[in-house]
């Protein structure tokens, strides 16, 4: 695609390339990235950086912030006389520079050369999420078949696979927007929170007399229903070689471990305190507390959600990480996301 | 003496043109019958004397690309230092610049119209 407003700049472009590819054309920014959303067939962008309406600045600009700027090149036309500018579009993403007049030869190899860069890129890319596909799905076939072992065991034990996979999620997002040093990546994220869905994986090791009771556990046997991060931790480590991600399996054992650990240092099993317990463990633990709260129990109805959200705040449930009750407060301020429960 | 032959002796580089579109003479002349067009849209004196400098650097410098894939040389060469002029705030010396430029640009669109 050609952008300029001079029909002679992109006559003479055209004609570099008209046998070997289609020539799209394109006489300001605006025009540009309407034709840019329109198709996908666009191989490479060759933008003038001076031109009425929109200008190539802003089209540069536009392509960063859809994510274009990585699958297209983007070569700059320009009398290549203002440097800043010229470092401006490169920090923009443009890969390389057209000036003026042209010198042909340059130019078609130039283009040519970084159309080719890009399709092979490209293609690298769609490989890698293919794969990055195929495991997340061997990874969610392994998670449904441990989350299903839990709830053979009975209502007592169902697993809210929507709650604390979404809240965890939900958690961790908004965590990182509130502060910069605790943001994770978005893929992470999604590895946390599938990892969240089996965190209680190991009461299905705990006896049904301790697991099923309808009223209040003794001393002794609070201390058997404990056991279950430990029991969750061994089963994990006996699937391990089932997992196709080495950090899913980890986020799964250290959430399975430590979601019972509290900010304070009052948890169980290890009495870690504060940032000693993995941050992905203590969001999956105030997850499930929050949903916990929220939902029904054969013992008890579910709380409304101001409750639910004043028992965390005051620390009814253990003292958290302040930052991840911030978190959770602007989420549930207007009452429960509807993307909480959403499957 | 056609177009080209006559535009080569007020200031194009035929050379140079013919390297740029290809040996395509056609093209070419197409191309120079647009460059009335260009300027008429991109007027420099008009704003040189209203003192708006910034639109005078913008079409100086949209012309100064034109000219210069048309292989204009001379002409090309002074809208260049019409632009640096103007980015060093030089408004003396690009006037005086441009006056010859006009003499210039006027032999060569006269030129082109004849053909046109």
């Amino acid at each position: 695609m050609i952008v300029d407003d001079q029909e002679i700049n992109r006559v003479l472009i055209a004609e570099l390339f008209k046998d070997e590819y289609n020539i799209v054309e394109a006489e300001d920014g605006k025009k540009a990235l309407k034709i840019i959303s329109e198709r996908s067939d666009i191989v490479a962008i060759i933008l003038d950086l001076i031109m009425p309406v929109m200008d190539g600045m802003e089209v540069l600009s536009e392509l960063n912030r859809r994510g274009k700027i990585y699958h297209i090149p983007v070569f700059v036309i320009t009398a290549a006389d203002d440097d800043g500018l010229l470092q401006a579009a490169y920090g923009l993403g443009a890969v390389d520079i057209i000036e003026k007049p042209f010198k042909m030869v340059f130019i078609k190899s130039r283009i040519r050369n970084f159309i080719e860069l890009f399709r092979h890129r490209n293609e690298l890319v769609e490989m890698v999420e293919e794969s990055v596909g195929k495991v997340r799905i061997r990874n969610s076939r392994l998670i449904e078949a441990l989350v299903s072992l839990v709830e053979f065991r009975g209502t007592e034990l169902h697993v809210n696979i929507g709650g604390v996979h979404n809240i965890t999620k939900a958690l961790l997002t908004e965590l990182g927007r509130i502060s910069s040093e605790n943001k994770i990546e978005a893929s992470e994220i999604e590895k946390i929170a599938s990892a969240a869905i089996i965190h209680d994986v190991g009461k299905i090791a705990v006896p049904d007399t301790v697991i099923k009771k309808n009223g209040k556990l003794t001393d002794e046997e609070f201390e058997i229903a404990k056991t279950h991060v430990q029991r969750g931790c061994d089963i994990l480590t006996d699937y391990s070689g089932r997992f196709s991600d080495v950090d899913m399996f980890r986020y799964a054992v250290d959430i399975c471990r430590y979601h019972h650990e509290r900010y304070d240092g009052k948890g169980y099993p290890d009495g870690l305190a504060g940032e000693d317990i993995p941050i992905w463990a203590q969001a999956a633990g105030l997850a499930d507390a929050f949903d916990a709260l929220v939902s029904e129990r054969p013992y008890r109805p579910a709380f409304d959600v101001k409750t639910a959200l004043s028992m965390i705040n005051s620390g009814e449930c253990g003292v958290f990480n302040p930052l991840l009750i911030k978190a959770l407060n602007n989420l549930v301020k207007d009452g429960i996301p509807k993307e909480f429960y959403e499957e | 003496m056609g177009l080209i032959d006559e535009i080569a002796v007020i200031d194009a580089d035929i050379e140079d043109a013919m390297h740029r579109f290809m040996d395509n003479t056609a093209l070419y002349e197409r191309m120079l019958k647009k460059l009335p067009e260009v300027i008429a849209k991109a007027p420099v004196k008009e704003f040189l004397d209203s003192g708006d400098m910034e639109t005078v650097l913008s079409n100086a410098h949209t012309i100064k690309g034109v000219v210069g894939n048309l292989s204009l040389m001379k002409l090309h060469e002074y809208y260049t230092q019409i632009v640096e002029y103007c980015r060093e705030e030089d408004y003396k010396s690009a006037e005086s610049t441009l006056d010859k430029t006009l003499v210039l640009q006027e032999k060569v669109l006269d030129c082109i119209k004849k053909y046109s």
